[in-house]
């Protein structure tokens, strides 16, 4: 291959994770000179899925790294020993895609037709996700008496159940275990819910209040209910400190959801391996409109800062409009933009705690069936509520954040090999507790869903991810600002992503961030953001002729 | 615009000059392909090219209905000689087969896309009509599962669709007449009611609001009681375990769906009903009342909770005068209920003043 060093590009991105990658797309018929290369030897970046091998290549590089600005930490793997059966082996490396990014998408979201529209639909599929469920524990009677299961680690789990959460009317009609006015009080909710942007007047003074208290007093909701509602939120938060204003517009985006590709379910996720492969499919519509892509190369120093005339300058103006940019192998390259994401400092906030276990049960249990003419679902999410796993009164710190979030994802999505399941599990804590919490949020599951034989546990990975409090980063602000100026100054011409966000469904102001970033490059000409007609060859077939 | 709660999307394009062009294109071309067709019809030119012309057109546009009857003029004269049916073997029996079978999926692959459209539903009817009385009695049998089979999957596709709810009567009216058995007449203990009454329960728990649904309910639960032969007590058990299920669907009282089946079942009470829409057949004017205070208490209580529904009262002001031993002085609804309920009415519908005020009138309040 031929160096790097002297090149000239119009614009030059960093990394191949899910922003990117949506900007490569949206830059694949710009006619632009386009560098897009990633430090790492794969592609996804944060959004990378990984094989059993690469996830332990994963485990050593993060523990190498060891600087204080990363997005991973303290990445972990365990393969309990005597799990293995004749039964339940762990397959070769190969047979997983083990996701970094198993978000779930929800069919409004505006990723879906922006995929379509820019034509590169075709190379993915979706599969529905289906039933939610909340787990309750089993009462202290149980614990104490020897019912409960012993887990390898020897702490005793009782065997709590799991309730599926309703997903519209006539799942609150069929149920058996709710009295009438507790059906009636869930269906004006929902009604509300439909349409609660125009009834300020029944929320907007309690907007600020905690989601619990709103739904007991405006709609005399059964406090055994709350949890249900509040897994719709997929908020990090306990009910007490989950506000109204939060939980609305997401408990509305996911019954509004429903139905929209398909009868009984309101969201997706892609096969093979969570967002990495929408990141796959953008950089393959990025080289296949030009650009140059290398792997395993990146900048030379620290990840782009947004402030460089602090530390070590990576970046220098030249007088032509263009930067200088230096990579790894010390090869110099200009470019009129970069554009990348930034990690997040070590002073921001937001961290979760995560796992990934393969479980050795394709946990039928938890994936019925979801409607007359529904596809199958291949995801299925489990809801922790605080308190649920770890009494109260053994907390100490933030107790309001232990609620836990697992995702269930089958071998359907191509994630792991038949007979065996995913569990993706997270936690909005770091620390000793949340390790404890995640594990006891898996073994809870698996003795709740009363599958013969017993799943066992084959391989688990754990890790900590840091990001910023907000979503919507001053880089919105900054397009807004450039939009009247003209003269590039260096600031400018650097174009940055926030870090990945922590949200467990998918967040459309990436779209906004992207369509910001993609609308400074190609100015007023672009054309429509992500509309793009077939390429030669690969259109439709006209239909055939009858009598 | 929506219907009954549930809205129409349409589809918004901006469309650039290049696509208006091809656009004006395609509109010419159509306009031709009319003149073409009409022009060859107005000659009787009844032909298989003209019939191959017809399918482009409806294909294109199958609300054209003038087309469907030129098209049933064509295959008239080229397909339907003859009035009776061809022996099974023959030439002509399966030359026959193959028109229907052609002219079904042509309708077939246009109800995807038009599920809803008269003359796609008209035209299949018309074809296994004319059809039928030219096959033997077990290849029309087997088309009649094969039209079960797509009105099935046009429901499950929209089970509010009540073009196919309709469809779907007929077609079991006619399976139900056409004997299995080559040489019967009449066919024997051939009746799909259970069937049907099961069909209705599955849809119904997939969607309460499904207008038709209910009303198929309402069809077939008479007949079912009689073709089960079932006698006084299991007749009133029928009707208790109805009320039961729609008290159940109550949950949502802004249904208006669930408020017609309700109407249904208590219009089974009345002493006018017909034989054909009876439930119970002995109803003594001391059962009427029991039920009928049954049914207002059940729903007074619900005020409790929704006293924003407006169905609740127009409900209510209407079972009063369907009813009238409900009315008096020692009856559950008072004068002053009913001026309380058509205020109320008053004050959620204001746009029908006019219908409340001649309520009132005629209410004598």
């Amino acid at each position: 291959m031929e160096s790097l060093d002297g090149t000239d590009w119009d614009v030059l991105i960093v990394g191949t994770g899910l922003s990117q990658s949506l900007l490569a797309t949206a830059l694949s018929r710009s006619g632009k000179k386009i560098l897009h290369i990633d430090k790492n030897d794969y592609y996804g970046g944060s959004e990378a899925a990984f094989s059993l091998q690469e996830a332990e290549g994963w485990s050593r590089s993060v523990a190498k790294d060891g600087s204080s600005s990363t997005t991973f930490a303290n990445v972990s793997i365990h393969q309990p020993e005597g799990s293995e059966t004749d039964l339940t082996k762990l397959l070769s490396s190969r047979a997983y895609s083990l996701s970094l990014s198993p978000q779930l998408i929800y069919t409004r979201s505006r990723i879906l037709p922006i995929l379509v529209s820019s034509k590169v639909h075709r190379q993915l599929e979706f599969l529905a996700v289906g039933a939610w469920w909340v787990y309750t524990p089993g009462n202290s009677a149980e614990k104490l008496s020897g019912n409960s299961s012993q887990s390898r680690s020897g702490t005793a789990v009782g065997h709590g159940a799991l309730n599926k959460v309703p997903s519209g009317r006539e799942d609150i009609f069929a149920a058996q275990d709710l009295d009438m006015k507790a059906k009636r009080s869930l269906i004006k909710f929902l009604r509300f819910i439909g349409e609660y942007e125009e009834q300020g007047e029944v929320w907007e003074a309690h907007s600020q209040a905690p989601f619990s208290t709103f739904l007991s007093e405006q709609f005399r909701i059964p406090v055994a209910l709350h949890a249900s509602l509040l897994a719709l939120t997929l908020s990090s938060l306990d009910a007490d400190h989950t506000t109204t204003e939060f939980a609305l517009p997401r408990i509305a985006r996911h019954l509004r959801s429903i139905g929209s590709l398909g009868p009984g379910f309101g969201s997706v996720i892609p096969k093979w391996g969570g967002l990495s492969e929408v990141c796959q499919v953008g950089c393959r519509a990025g080289a296949v409109g030009g650009a140059v892509y290398v792997l395993g190369n990146g900048l030379a120093g620290p990840v782009i800062d947004e402030h460089p005339s602090d530390g070590a300058t990576t970046e220098t103006a030249t007088s032509s409009d263009h930067l200088m940019v230096v990579l790894k192998d010390g090869e110099s390259v200009k470019t009129r933009w970069i554009a990348g994401s930034r990690t997040p400092q070590p002073t921001e906030p937001q961290i979760c705690s995560k796992s990934i276990t393969i479980v050795s049960s394709s946990i039928e249990a938890l994936f019925p069936p979801i409607a007359e003419g529904a596809p199958k679902p291949a995801g299925a999410v489990v809801f922790f509520p605080s308190g649920s796993l770890v009494p109260p009164d053994e907390e100490d710190a933030a107790p309001t954040l232990s609620s836990v979030y697992v995702f269930v994802h089958s071998s359907d999505t191509g994630e792991c090999p038949a007979n065996q399941s995913i569990l993706y599990a997270s936690v909005a804590l770091a620390g000793d507790k949340a390790v404890n919490l995640l594990d006891k949020a898996v073994q809870s599951l698996l003795s709740s869903v009363n599958a013969q034989p017993q799943p066992a546990i084959l391989w688990s990975l754990r890790y900590e991810q840091r990001s910023q409090l907000t979503q919507r980063s001053q880089l919105t602000q900054r397009q807004e600002n450039l939009a009247s100026t003209r003269t590039a100054s260096l600031d400018q011409q650097i174009l940055v992503f926030p870090p990945t966000s922590l949200d467990l469904a998918f967040d459309d102001s990436v779209l906004d961030q992207v369509k910001g970033v993609w609308r400074t490059i190609v100015g007023d000409e672009g054309g429509d953001f992500m509309v793009f007609e077939d390429r030669e060859g690969a259109g439709a077939d006209d239909e055939g002729g009858e009598l | 615009m929506a219907s009954h709660g549930v809205s129409r999307v349409a589809g918004s394009q901006t469309r650039s000059d290049l696509a208006r062009e091809k656009e004006l294109q395609q509109i010419a071309r159509y306009n031709e392909l009319v003149e073409l067709v009409n022009r060859k019809v107005a000659e009787r030119q009844y032909t298989v090219e003209v019939l191959s012309l017809t399918t482009k057109l409806l294909t294109e546009n199958p609300e054209y209905y003038t087309i469907w009857n030129h098209r049933r003029r064509v295959l008239q004269h080229l397909f339907l000689s003859q009035t009776e049916p061809a022996s099974l073997s023959s030439d002509k029996h399966q030359e026959t087969l193959d028109f229907i079978t052609a002219d079904l999926s042509l309708t077939t692959s246009l109800l995807r896309q038009y599920p809803k459209c008269y003359w796609l539903w008209n035209h299949r009817y018309w074809v296994l009509q004319v059809g039928e009385a030219r096959l033997q009695a077990v290849a029309a049998r087997k088309l009649w599962q094969g039209e079960l089979q797509l009105v099935t999957m046009m429901l499950g596709a929209d089970s509010r669709n009540f073009h196919a709810w309709s469809y779907r009567r007929f077609v079991v009216g006619e399976l139900e007449r056409i004997p299995a058995q080559p040489n019967e007449v009449v066919p024997s203990k051939q009746s799909m009611v259970e069937a049907e009454f099961a069909y209705t329960t599955k849809m119904i728990k997939a969607n309460l609001s499904n207008f038709s649904a209910w009303h198929n309910r309402s069809k077939l639960i008479p007949k079912l009681l009689d073709e089960r032969e079932s006698d006084d007590v299991a007749r009133r058990r029928m009707l208790d375990d109805e009320f039961a299920l729609i008290h159940e669907a109550f949950l949502d009282p802004f249904d208006q769906s669930i408020w017609y089946y309700h109407q249904f079942l208590m219009s089974t009470l009345s002493s006018r009903n017909s034989r054909e829409s009876a439930i119970i057949l002995d109803l003594t004017d001391t059962d009427r009342k029991r039920y009928c205070e049954q049914e207002i208490n059940f729903i007074k209580d619900i005020l409790e909770d929704e006293e924003d529904c407006k169905w609740i009262y127009e409900v209510l002001i209407q079972y009063s005068t369907s009813f009238p031993s409900l009315n008096g002085n020692e009856s559950i609804i008072t004068a002053d209920d009913l001026r309380e309920w058509l205020s109320k009415l008053r004050g959620l519908d204001p746009l029908r003043h006019g219908r409340w005020a001649d309520l009132e009138y005629t209410l004598g309040l």
